[in-house]
């Protein structure tokens, strides 16, 4: 199998560069990131994230041959050779496919993804009726791989005034849970030109999330709340 | 971004959103309905502009109409400006630019539509 992997080192390269790979034996390689373990084991200076290997993590997000993916949980079979490897676009690399996610992480934090509940503590747990429950589905598995975000052309254009799309997915999900008692504070928050509203409604974060998740339809969802506010 | 988080909430986006929407609905219903009447009746002629443009209700959509494109075209323009310009002052002059340059379109068009009877 062939590879071409960007690769950047600050300590030594003047600019970042596609390196060429062969895999000559795939020692039974089923998902890109085995391939890369291998890759790595021939050239120990290639460098990338890794944990869990099962698309939970989140951490082996990068661009596949143009598209954001999770390495792990990508089929080699299904991949045109040579496999163009990229970190996930609009962020700083810190090194060849590793990226910095502060910012992304910023984001995140800014619409609280955290219950805001001020009654008494219950002794047991805050109840919610199945149907309560079931509005949190799609919302709550998001993993925060950046696959969504990095692949969003307005988080490009505004990457530290628009909160993309993986904390957007966030504020709904808190603002859609039946428990949380801030859902004014937080509509009034993402009330801004750019924080919600630079979404263009693009959908590239629909269409490269790796869990499945419609970071889209959640923005929409937070567009009807505030139009719902003032009608 | 912290020092977004500092500044608060802009509060605003909300109505320029629905207005663009509104807006374009308004345009797509108006050019539905003003094929559909040349569809069924056609306008052929100076004198026949003229004598159908006289009518206040069309007057008044089509300045209705008019009004609508400023608006979207103004929203829409201050996107582009919001995503691609990003040196303040460039941006302002743009927004300066575009505002003036949509408000003579705009007092333009409403003079042809009521200078007709004139």
């Amino acid at each position: 199998m062939k590879f071409s992997i960007y690769r950047y080192n600050p300590q030594t390269d003047a600019a970042a560069y596609m390196q060429d790979y062969k895999l000559d034996e795939d020692h039974g390689a089923v998902m890109l990131l085995d391939a890369l373990l291998l890759l790595k084991a021939q050239d120990s200076s290639l460098s990338f994230r890794r944990s869990c290997r099962e698309g939970v993590c989140g951490s082996d997000a990068m661009n596949i041959n143009g598209r954001n993916g999770l390495a792990c949980i990508t089929p080699l079979q299904a991949l045109a050779q040579p496999v163009v490897l990229r970190p996930l676009p609009g962020l700083p690399v810190i090194r060849d496919l590793v990226v910095d996610l502060s910012q992304f992480y910023r984001q995140y934090r800014e619409v609280k993804p955290w219950l805001v509940n001020h009654d008494p503590e219950p002794e047991i747990e805050r109840l919610q009726t199945p149907e309560e429950r079931d509005r949190l589905d799609g919302l709550y598995e998001c993993i925060l791989c950046a696959c969504c975000s990095t692949a969003c052309p307005s988080f490009w254009w505004n990457p530290d005034r628009f909160l993309g799309p993986a904390a957007l997915l966030q504020a709904w999900r808190f603002i859609a849970d039946s428990r949380d008692q801030a859902t004014g504070q937080r509509l009034d928050d993402l009330e801004d030109p750019y924080r919600l509203f630079r979404c263009h409604t693009i959908m590239n974060c629909t269409d490269v999330c790796p869990k499945g998740l419609n970071p889209s339809r959640a923005i929409g969802h937070i567009r009807q709340m505030l139009l719902g506010r003032i009608l | 971004m912290s020092r977004f988080r500092q500044t608060g909430s802009a509060h605003g986006g909300l109505g320029e959103w629905v207005l663009q929407r509104l807006s374009a609905i308004y345009m797509a219903g108006f050019v539905v309905v003003l094929s559909l009447r040349w569809i069924a009746a056609p306008v052929c002629g100076y004198g026949m502009w003229k004598q159908w443009m006289a009518g206040i209700a069309l007057r008044v959509s089509a300045t209705l109409f008019f009004a609508s494109a400023v608006i979207h075209v103004w929203i829409g323009m201050r996107s582009v400006f919001m995503d691609y310009l990003h040196p303040s002052r460039l941006r302002l002059t743009a927004t300066i630019v575009t505002a003036m340059a949509l408000a003579a379109i705009l007092a333009w068009s409403i003079g042809v539509l009521w200078g007709v009877a004139g």
